[in-house]
């Protein structure tokens, strides 16, 4: 049964507070982005994929390609939470010898549907997968994750340019569109708007959403298309840490053990309020 | 001797696998035709894919195909893919492991007018060095289709075709298995190892130095990774001299592969016939494989020059002795104008001096006064070979001095 809107929003707390204790072990990675989009992943593997996270190469499930691996700390506590691999993995992130490797690889972890870090190329391979599901007449949905800032690479255009021409309505992209990159903000260093516009000038159908909301994730996702669908997630990146908000400088690197005590203070009383709503 | 170019067999292999395998699929960025996918598109529409001018697209497209399943063949020209995506080979194929096959079309100098930009000569390199990778360079035709089927089987693949017609020299019979060569010709003095279409040059060359009473071992090694290290290390030992052979850089290639292994297994001279560090052009096929030092008559060159850095390593023989040494005076070689060679440092030195009218005298169309008194003098057969397919001032004065500095032990 489908989680309760309050129960995301608690699972996606949880998912936070775990990013924040994985980053501040690991002592490297990207803050920002994980914690924006955590609400995305919670809706995603909560409420709208098929999946069997004790059979996670169950031939019916959907397919989740996170194309930004930098943003996989938010991936790996999802899937630990819905069940793919205990929990205690998690602090392994970016260790000598761990499945968690400081850029997700397939292979190495149930859930994991291809190897990314390299920027702009998990929207191609989406296509690609939602090709051999169409022509096997398959009916899995494959849902691919990126970054605003990957729109800048020369290969997520490609792939937005042909999707079309196949009529994969199994295919959706989410944009984690949060407006920074590890430069700075994304319309000082290459300007994107509006994205909206370039994806319906590539014949695309595409809506912006409140990334920030399951509510409006869910809804999103689960709108039947004609086209091959983007949803332009609109979040707020390092959301629930109120240092981090909206800070292009916490895109690439981790809280320091201080600043980790105190995201999760702030992480705790945010639970605290969504138990006593 | 029949002649088609090698994409043909790839085409023909695509065919073949379609109709035995409904999981193959075969894409291509806008070169349906010339990489002869265009085949397998008009037999099998449905598993078919154009994605447009766009490499990066086409090979990400084909992982994730494959994660799904499929077995993709990605058909373009090879300085396109994997020219221009490599770091997508890399992460969504290499390091993802799935089984793509890149199929790198019009390799080599050999594609001719087009010019450098469209003649890869640093392909073998960029995927040899990839882990997980399998790289096949087929020799003819026939070799191409099978390797192409066989690549049904290995994970990801790289797979090297030429654009030109060259001669069938395998047939339907010649096995043909990943991971293991084919000797084309036994030989004790020197082992040229080749690939690609210029293994029908390797035994060209092969033939040539039997004139000359040089044995020459022809080995065809289409399979750059996994290298064939077994017959490599039996030629290395039964030859004690290597040439390597190929339309690549000699930087990072099957060269490169069999120095690699040799050289913490089993130290030999190896020589490397490939494309020394520069980019190709314009021009017509044969012309670039003359100037780009590809033909029979450079690898016989090389070999030679691997057998007498051989004998640099070897105790000399009485008759190298004699080389160095100075000859009876009836037996030394008398220049039209009075000079007087009697030995073989001597004589390079005066032919490095004397004008061209009177090399000219002694070296023409119809007569090698010089070859002939080496012949008639010593008994060296390579020096005497080659001298005999060389036959300018320059170069000869150039082998005349190589051969004495090996016989005196120097780095040539």
């Amino acid at each position: 049964m489908a989680a309760s809107i309050k129960q995301l929003h608690l699972i996606a707390n949880t998912i936070r507070q775990d990013i924040i204790k994985m980053l501040a072990n690991a002592g490297s990675g990207h803050s920002a982005g994980p914690l924006g989009m955590a609400d995305v992943f919670t809706a995603l593997y909560f409420s709208v994929l098929k999946h069997q996270p004790k059979h996670p190469n169950w031939e019916n499930r959907d397919i989740l390609v996170l194309s930004n691996g930098h943003i996989c700390p938010v991936l790996y506590a999802t899937l630990s939470h819905a069940g793919y691999f205990p929990k205690e993995m998690l602090m392994t992130l970016r260790k000598l010898g761990s499945s968690l490797q400081g850029h997700p690889h397939r292979g190495t972890l149930p859930g994991i549907e291809t190897t990314s870090g390299p920027l702009g190329s998990g929207l191609s391979q989406g296509i690609g997968m939602a090709l051999a599901l169409k022509i096997d007449k398959r009916k899995n949905r494959v849902f691919v994750l990126t970054s605003d800032g990957e729109h800048e690479e020369g290969n997520t255009w490609e792939a937005i340019m042909l999707a079309p021409k196949y009529k994969l309505t199994n295919l959706t992209v989410l944009v984690d569109r949060n407006y920074i990159q590890i430069d700075g903000n994304t319309e000082d260093i290459c300007p994107l708007e509006s994205l909206k516009k370039k994806y319906e000038a590539f014949n695309w159908l595409a809506e912006e959403i409140n990334g920030n909301d399951p509510g409006a994730i869910i809804k999103a996702c689960n709108k039947k298309n004609t086209k091959p669908t983007a949803i332009i997630c609109k979040t707020t990146p390092g959301k629930g840490v109120s240092f981090m908000e909206g800070k292009y400088e916490w895109h690439g690197k981790p809280p320091k053990p201080e600043e980790a005590q105190k995201a999760l203070k702030e992480l705790q009383m945010q639970r605290r309020k969504l138990e006593n709503d | 001797m029949t002649e088609l170019p090698t994409r043909d067999g790839y085409g023909k292999g695509l065919l073949k696998l379609g109709a035995k395998n409904k999981n193959i699929v075969v894409l291509t960025a806008d070169l349906a035709e010339s990489t002869r996918a265009h085949w397998f598109q008009e037999k099998y529409p449905e598993r078919f894919f154009d994605v447009g001018v766009a490499e990066q697209n086409m090979i990400t497209i084909a992982a994730g195909m494959a994660a799904m399943g499929k077995i993709p063949y990605a058909s373009s020209y090879a300085t396109f893919s994997p020219g221009r995506n490599w770091e997508q080979i890399r992460t969504t194929i290499c390091y993802n492991n799935v089984p793509v096959k890149i199929a790198g079309c019009h390799a080599g100098v050999s594609v001719g007018p087009d010019g450098a930009t469209h003649q890869a000569t640093e392909d073998i390199a960029m995927m040899r060095a990839l882990p997980n990778m399998t790289v096949i360079v087929p020799c003819d035709a026939i070799e191409a289709e099978k390797a192409t089927i066989a690549a049904e089987k290995t994970g990801p693949t790289y797979l090297r075709f030429g654009r030109e017609k060259t001669p069938l020299i395998t047939n339907n019979k010649t096995p043909f298995t990943i991971g293991k060569s084919l000797t084309m010709k036994e030989g004790n003095d020197v082992a040229i190892i080749a690939c690609g279409i210029v293994v029908c040059e390797a035994i060209k060359a092969a033939e040539a130095l039997q004139k000359s009473n040089i044995n020459a071992m022809v080995i065809n090694s289409p399979s750059i990774k996994p290298l064939d290290k077994k017959t490599i290390l039996k030629a290395a030992k039964n030859a004690g001299a290597i040439v390597t052979v190929e339309e690549h850089q000699i930087i990072g290639g099957l060269g490169s592969a069999v120095a690699e292994f040799l050289s913490e297994n089993y130290t030999v001279p190896i020589i490397r016939v490939g494309i020394n560090d520069r980019f190709g052009e314009s021009g017509k096929p044969e012309e670039l494989m003359a100037k780009y030092g590809l033909n029979a008559i450079h690898i016989e060159k090389a070999a030679a020059k691997a057998i007498m850095t051989k004998a640099r390593t070897q105790e000399l023989s009485t008759e190298y002795r004699n080389i160095l040494s100075q000859v009876q005076p009836e037996h030394a070689f008398h220049f039209k104008t009075g000079q007087v060679a009697r030995s073989i440092p001597e004589m390079a030195e005066t032919l490095e001096k004397i004008p061209q009218e009177e090399f000219s005298h002694h070296v023409n169309e119809h007569k090698n006064d010089i070859c002939q008194w080496v012949k008639d003098i010593y008994d060296d057969e390579i020096l005497t070979h080659l001298l005999t397919v060389h036959t300018t001032k320059e170069e000869m004065t150039e082998i005349l001095k190589m051969r004495v500095a090996f016989l005196q032990r120097k780095v040539w």
